[in-house]
């Protein structure tokens, strides 16, 4: 027992295994605020909530202020406008497997804490490219984030 | 180490399926507990989280996403883990961070959400089973819990009627709890009636599963008393895990309850818990573990407890009212939060202000326990005024 597994194997296909896996499916709800903010997409607007008490307004959207510790009950419309803080280009998919490049970008709106990650597009994106959101025609909307197809360059 | 007090509370419902997300439920316990204290969140010095597998809520690590939903942003967090006994687990962690002399607060905060995992939250438990030696049995939880409960009614002569009074008390004792999902009025017979799941395990000795958070403010006597006139002190705390073999254990006794229970009662200098020890919150995922964990904390002799809940020494109005909350039969079992629910029960009932579910005589000290992880891990924390 004093001699490590790894040196008394001498061909990985000798050793027996056995099969399984953690086959674990899960229906997850958005929650208060994220249901809130999704409703909003499926409408073309990008409604974010606002602290009653200090006005810090968050994305991704929350249903309490991280900075008063305070429940937040009122929404504003952003304009669908933002500006490009930082951008990227995948070339693997999330199981390593080559994709399609695509790139992505964090977008940070005026007076609002946070931002989105999502798709984005246009000639000459860079890094403060303003951004507009473009969303799927109405009737193909379902409430997801996928409710906005990608920001596109202004 | 210091004294430490416990000066807030606060739980959300528990129920079935809610829209809340894992974040948004700490939140609401979180904020009710400081409102409780009379406190802000600027003014807690660190946090702790108690959450169950990850495999529930199924966002992994999510000890770090549930974290600014308990105002842990920017502070000394930490998420603590000991499975199903995890909820009074983390209240433990929490004394440690403040009896140390390390913080003067601690947000505790335990916070489960079952309801995402389909088809079965049970289905999150087919993994902790050994892939060669127990897996290929097709398993399941009820397996063992149904061995043990046959075991302890083998040993001590213990009827499927004697345990289901417990269900009967505890979800009775649940009508009068605001936050309550399974409350009722049921007989015996119900219980007996009721569909079988793993014999003699039937639906009605099984607690549901739930959604839900719960949480209490822990600090130092010298900001306790800056708060509050009325402080309530845990004065013991213990924890044991026995071997993850459950082949090598004998079923009808848990040892290690018996173990976490004599640290905490050392540290209390407790030296008879009958009768310094007024009630109990003790973990009761089925109806005969209430049983078991009354003996294993020394509250009953070994065998002893049907024969209290027979006599109604246990009920509310009785000698050692046992599980006055309605227990996790009658409230619901959000894992860690469930465990975390009964130390806030604590806190409510030694400051009087447990409502309609006050418990008849005075109380002066309570204990809470609770249990998990493969059969095997005990938790105990007792507190006074
Ligand atoms: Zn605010």
């Amino acid at each position: 027992m004093s001699m490590p597994m790894k040196e008394r194997i001498t061909s990985v296909d000798r050793q027996r295994t056995w099969e399984g896996e953690i086959p674990f499916h899960y229906e997850y709800t958005a929650g208060v605020s994220g249901e809130r903010f999704l409703r909003g997409l499926q409408r073309g607007k990008i409604l974010v909530p606002k602290c009653g008490n200090c006005g810090r307004s968050y994305l991704p959207p929350r249903a309490y202020c991280t900075n008063c510790f305070l429940e937040i009950t009122s929404y504003v419309e952003l304009k669908p406008t933002g500006r490009v803080s930082a951008l990227a280009e995948s070339h693997v998919d999330f199981q390593g497997r080559r994709s399609k490049p695509r790139t992505f970008a964090f977008v940070t709106f005026a007076g609002v804490t946070g931002g989105l990650v999502h798709f984005a597009e246009g000639k000459g994106l860079r890094i403060g490219s303003s951004v507009r959101a473009k969303f799927k025609p109405a009737a193909k909307r379902k409430g997801t984030l996928l409710d906005i197809e990608t920001f596109v360059k202004t | 180490m210091r004294r430490v007090a416990v000066i807030g509370a606060g739980m959300t419902k528990f129920r079935r399926r809610m829209l809340e997300t894992g974040r948004e439920l700490s939140f609401e316990a979180s904020r009710m507990a400081l409102d409780s204290a009379g406190m802000e969140i600027k003014d807690v010095e660190s946090v702790v989280m108690g959450t169950a597998p990850d495999a529930f809520d199924g966002i992994h690590m999510k000890g770090d996403y549930l974290m600014d939903g308990a105002g842990g942003t920017d502070k000394p967090y930490s998420r603590v883990y000991v499975g199903g006994g995890t909820g009074v687990f983390a209240p433990v962690a929490g004394w440690w961070h403040v009896a140390s002399g390390l913080f003067d607060s601690c947000l505790v905060v335990g916070e489960e959400k079952m309801s995402p995992l389909r088809p079965h939250p049970q289905y999150a438990f087919w993994s902790i089973f050994d892939h060669t030696l127990e897996r290929p049995l097709g398993v399941t939880l009820l397996w063992i819990f149904s061995l043990e409960m046959r075991r302890y009614m083998h040993v001590h002569g213990v009827t499927e009627e004697d345990i289901a009074l417990v269900s009967v008390k505890n979800k009775g004792n649940a009508m009068d709890h605001p936050c309550a999902q399974l409350p009722a009025r049921i007989t015996v017979d119900d219980v007996m009636k009721s569909e079988p799941i793993c014999l003699p395990v039937k639906r009605l000795d099984v607690s549901p599963t739930s959604d839900g958070a719960a949480a209490v403010m822990l600090v130092s006597e010298e900001v306790a008393r800056k708060y509050t006139d009325d402080p309530v002190w845990v004065d013991g705390v213990g924890w044991n895990v026995d071997t993850q073999y459950w082949t090598n254990r004998d079923l009808y006794y848990p040892r290690y309850v018996e173990k976490a229970a004599r640290m905490a009662y050392k540290m209390a200098k407790i030296d008879n818990p009958r009768k310094q020890i007024d009630f109990a919150e003790v973990y009761d995922p089925f109806d005969y573990k209430e049983l078991h964990h009354l003996e294993g904390v020394l509250l009953a002799d070994k065998g002893e407890a049907p024969k209290l809940t027979r006599e109604g020494v246990t009920q509310r109005d009785g000698d050692l009212p046992v599980n006055p909350s309605g227990g996790l039969l009658g409230v619901g079992n959000p894992i860690a939060a469930a465990g975390t629910m009964k130390v806030c029960e604590l806190f409510w009932q030694l400051r009087g202000e447990a409502g309609k579910r006050q418990v008849k005589k005075e109380v002066n000290r309570g204990l809470a326990q609770a249990w998990g992880d493969l059969l095997q891990v005990g938790t105990v924390i007792t507190m006074r005024r």
